[in-house]
């Protein structure tokens, strides 16, 4: 969808939106489902595509696939009470829901263990930290795609990343889980 | 692996979207592409929008006259302007009388809403803080400028009740969000005697009207801008280039509104409201009432939503800004205020987070500022 209009043939506007729904639907309802629920993602990973055709696509402002993800954290921003909420449930829980993928290997085992103390460390995030590391988490968004989604500069991404990942880290206990696990 | 990974690894998953969620999704999509409405949004945004949409729209259009066409052509007026209000409170100022006085007043009231705790209950107090200036027209008699903290009380019926219900304690700790440094979150005292006043008295022969928004500025400049809307965008223009700091001329327009807050005489202050009325960041809300009871009008001259600040343990609460202006004269009742955006634990949407209020006695005066009593002098400029 990106490039300069042409003006002398008219796109086929219905064809490039199935294609852009058709493509991305699953991921967004996928990432607004791991913040909130699978509910909640039922519909408004829906309002994320009506917001998107109604917003218009602009080629220059990047690729469309940052910018859906853009307008799917600024909805789920105003479920942001249900997602802190989720956050600190989990914590205490750490119980992976059944239907999750199945993981034999030693790295999903042990990334299930630490559910909980990531989960709480999620929702001591800052909402503006949270959705950056979420964006590249959970959406699969390279920090330049997170800085497009977000309409901040890369360099804030970064920052922001650090920051995180050093709460993140704290949280783990400043050791390596994974490493501790194997060995 | 690192921790963002194992953050992805160990999330919950879901359930791919059924079939049927999809097939809702892409109906929804399919009929807002039916819609004879033509998206909203930016120019250069797909062009196919606007060719498919305005066959619609024409098509709509048609239908319309068709239907509603009157006998006679129509006349069209045309749109009211967005900021007619504004333009209404410029062409009142403009027909005020010159102020007269040995001294301009400019005593402002700084009150914050804030959530705090005693005895496991929680309820939210104002706290508030003053600062006076006397401002002389004489540049020979003494500037005096005198701050003090007011008063920290509960702030509503229902918080005095609950204050009351944890015993009337005079202190009470904050509630502050995870990793507030301790000193930012001491414990405040209920009171309603002022306190920590300090002030300073001396004759300067600087104007204390130093903004970076628009420049220094004398009072004998503020004394010589024109009070035509024209002449003064003509000065204001000679003074951004003179600031050089980079921002576009609109952006330093829109930054004009401090003229409203500085002793002008009621043509300026009409002019800049004009100025600020042509602004494309203005926007004018209609009447409202602050939070003293007065009525006023809601006005914003930059950005005003989508920030966020800090309530309690809530770091992040989203709120919006506004000004009210004086509907007599065109000075401010209410100067960045602070409203809840959103409801949060304790605070309901649309309450004042905090905001500085100008009180009745300001603008010119023949009184004299006398020394304030059981209050410190000041070495230091005061802000």
């Amino acid at each position: 969808m990106a490039g300069p209009a042409d003006l002398t043939h008219p796109p086929d506007v219905r064809a490039d939106w199935e294609e852009v729904f058709s493509t991305h639907f699953a991921g967004i309802h996928r990432y607004i489902a791991r913040r909130l629920s699978e509910d909640v993602a039922d519909d408004l990973a829906a309002e994320v595509f009506l917001a998107a055709y109604r917003k218009g696509h602009d080629p220059s402002r990047g690729e469309v696939k940052p910018w859906l993800y853009g307008i799917a954290t600024h909805l789920i921003s105003r479920h942001h009470r249900s997602e802190s909420r989720k956050w600190r449930a989990l914590s205490r829980t750490a119980e992976r829901p059944e239907h999750s993928h199945e993981d034999a290997t030693l790295t999903r085992v042990a990334a299930s263990a630490l559910t909980g103390t990531l989960a709480g460390a999620l929702a001591g995030l800052k909402r503006r930290d949270r959705d950056v590391v979420l964006l590249h988490a959970l959406g699969g968004l390279s920090h330049a795609e997170v800085a497009t989604a977000l309409d901040i500069p890369a360099g804030t991404v970064a920052s922001r990343l650090s920051r995180a990942r050093k709460q993140l880290r704290s949280a783990l206990g400043d050791a390596n889980p994974l490493e501790d696990l194997r060995g | 692996m690192d921790e963002f990974d194992l953050l992805s690894d160990s999330l919950p998953d879901s359930r791919p979207p059924s079939p049927e969620v999809t097939g809702r999704a892409r109906a929804r999509l399919s009929d807002a592409m039916s819609e004879p409405v033509r998206p909203v949004g930016s120019r250069r945004s797909l062009w196919g929008w606007t060719a498919a949409a305005t066959v619609s729209v024409v098509a709509a259009v048609i239908a319309l006259v068709t239907t509603l066409a009157p006998a006679t052509a129509p006349v069209i007026a045309p749109p009211a302007h967005p900021n007619a209000a504004l333009l209404r409170l410029a062409d009142q100022v403009a027909r005020l009388p010159e102020e007269r006085g040995a001294y301009w007043r400019r005593p402002l009231l700084h009150t914050s809403l804030i959530r705090v705790e005693a005895a496991g209950r929680a309820f939210n107090v104002l706290s508030a803080s003053s600062a006076d200036l006397w401002q002389p027209r004489d540049t020979g008699d003494p500037v005096q400028v005198r701050l003090r903290e007011e008063y920290v009380r509960p702030a509503t019926a229902e918080d005095d009740r609950a204050w009351k219900a944890a015993g009337s304690p005079l202190t009470v700790q904050p509630l502050c969000s995870s990793g507030t440094m301790t000193e930012n979150c001491k414990p405040m005292r209920i009171t309603s005697r002022p306190s920590a006043c300090q002030y300073t008295r001396a004759a300067e022969p600087r104007s204390p009207f130093s903004d970076r928004r628009i420049g220094e500025i004398t009072l004998a400049e503020l004394a010589a801008l024109p009070a035509d809307a024209d002449k003064l965008r003509a000065k204001l223009h000679d003074r951004w280039r003179a600031t050089r700091d980079g921002r576009p001329f609109a952006e330093f327009l829109s930054s004009s509104w401090t003229l409203l807050e500085m002793p002008v005489s009621p043509g300026v202050r009409a002019a800049t409201l004009r100025l600020l009325a042509e602004s494309p960041t203005t926007r004018t809300h209609g009447m409202t009432t602050d939070p003293f009871g007065r009525p006023g009008l809601a006005v914003t001259f930059t950005k005003s939503e989508g920030f966020t600040g800090q309530f309690g343990s809530d770091d992040e609460v989203a709120e919006r800004y506004t000004n009210i202006l004086d509907p007599g004269n065109g000075t401010f009742l209410l100067l960045h205020a602070a409203i809840a955006a959103e409801s949060a634990e304790g605070l309901t949407k649309g309450t004042f987070l905090q905001h500085t209020a100008w009180l009745p006695e300001k603008g010119w005066t023949d009184d004299r500022p006398d020394r304030p009593r059981a209050c410190k002098l000041s070495r230091t400029t005061l802000p």
